[in-house]
């Protein structure tokens, strides 16, 4: 179990992108990966920006935000349709407006229905153990020649709420 | 039929008062970004932090090379420097229209090396860009 809310953050967003790409090669920050000649993979970046109260007055909520850059590696000369395919995939699977819910404690994404909890008066609230990381973009950008590797970045700005 | 109406003075005044009114809130916010850029940007030789540019009206906008540079450059005046290359950019924006289509841009020819650490085989990326659009967009 995570205990910052970074580690959780970044968590959410790992987990959630393993999800995904379901059989694709990931090579996760400072982890040893080698990657294969001629096989595509993707190599995530969680970028914190800024903190900053989300309201005035005294202990306020925090607005966490930043980027969680997904660089998408296709091998050189092998043509767009590949790192298109990946690149389309994440976006679509990170689109403005999705909601990750995550569960800290089992380390695992859920549905919006197990995240609340469904209060007396009708009202709802995030269960306990469980952070909410809301996508602000998913932005592809220019693919470029890294030999031996096409790349194609995949910028996903995020942000939480957090006490 | 044909009226005319006269327009009293103070109105174009207060248009004026207006226009200078938007275009400081606008200088300060480019000079909050121009800050943010140097103070993200690495030095090694200084040619990445002094290639910024704001593109107002004519002009080339900056691009130096790190080939044959020494490396150990000052890292707070290399930012400095190129914080106030950018000044000189927001001073030349006189008036509202020269707004209408304002670039930040880094034309050294290693810039997308510092973004995303292209051809760098030990160092990631600096995320420049990324992280200004992330706060500022």
């Amino acid at each position: 179990m995570a205990n910052n809310i970074y580690d959780n953050i970044r968590a959410a967003l790992e987990t959630h992108l393993t999800d995904t790409l379901v059989g694709t090669d990931i090579a996760y920050e400072n982890v040893a990966f080698s990657p294969t000649t001629g096989t595509l993979f993707v190599k995530p970046t969680f970028i914190p920006t800024t903190t900053q109260p989300a309201t005035r007055g005294l202990n306020p909520q925090l607005l966490y935000q930043g980027v969680f850059n997904t660089m998408v590696h296709a091998p050189e000369g092998s043509g767009p349709a590949l790192s298109d395919s990946t690149c389309n995939t994440i976006a679509d699977a990170f689109a403005a407006t999705t909601d990750i819910f995550f569960d800290i404690e089992n380390n695992a994404i859920l549905t919006e229905a197990l995240a609340f909890i469904t209060q007396e008066d009708g009202g709802r609230m995030l269960a306990n153990n469980v952070i909410n990381v809301s996508i602000r973009y998913a932005e592809r950008q220019q693919g470029r020649i890294d030999t031996p590797w096409y790349t194609v970045p995949v910028n996903i700005g995020w942000y939480v709420y957090n006490t | 039929m044909k009226s005319t109406i006269t327009v009293n003075s103070s109105f174009y005044n207060k248009l004026k008062h207006l226009d200078k009114t938007v275009l400081d809130t606008v200088k300060g916010r480019l000079e909050d970004i121009a800050r943010t850029a140097v103070d993200f940007s690495p030095v090694e030789t200084g040619a990445y932090v002094t290639s910024f540019s704001y593109t107002v009206g004519a002009g080339r906008p900056r691009g130096k090379s790190s080939d044959n540079l020494p490396k150990g450059a000052s890292l707070q005046s290399k930012r400095d420097e190129g914080y106030n290359d950018l000044l000189q950019d927001i001073s030349r924006i006189k008036s509202i229209e020269d707004l209408d289509n304002i670039q930040l841009r880094n034309g050294s020819p290693h810039a997308y090396d510092v973004e995303y650490g292209d051809n760098w085989s030990r160092t990631d990326g600096y995320f420049v860009f990324t992280k200004l659009e992330n706060i500022y967009g």
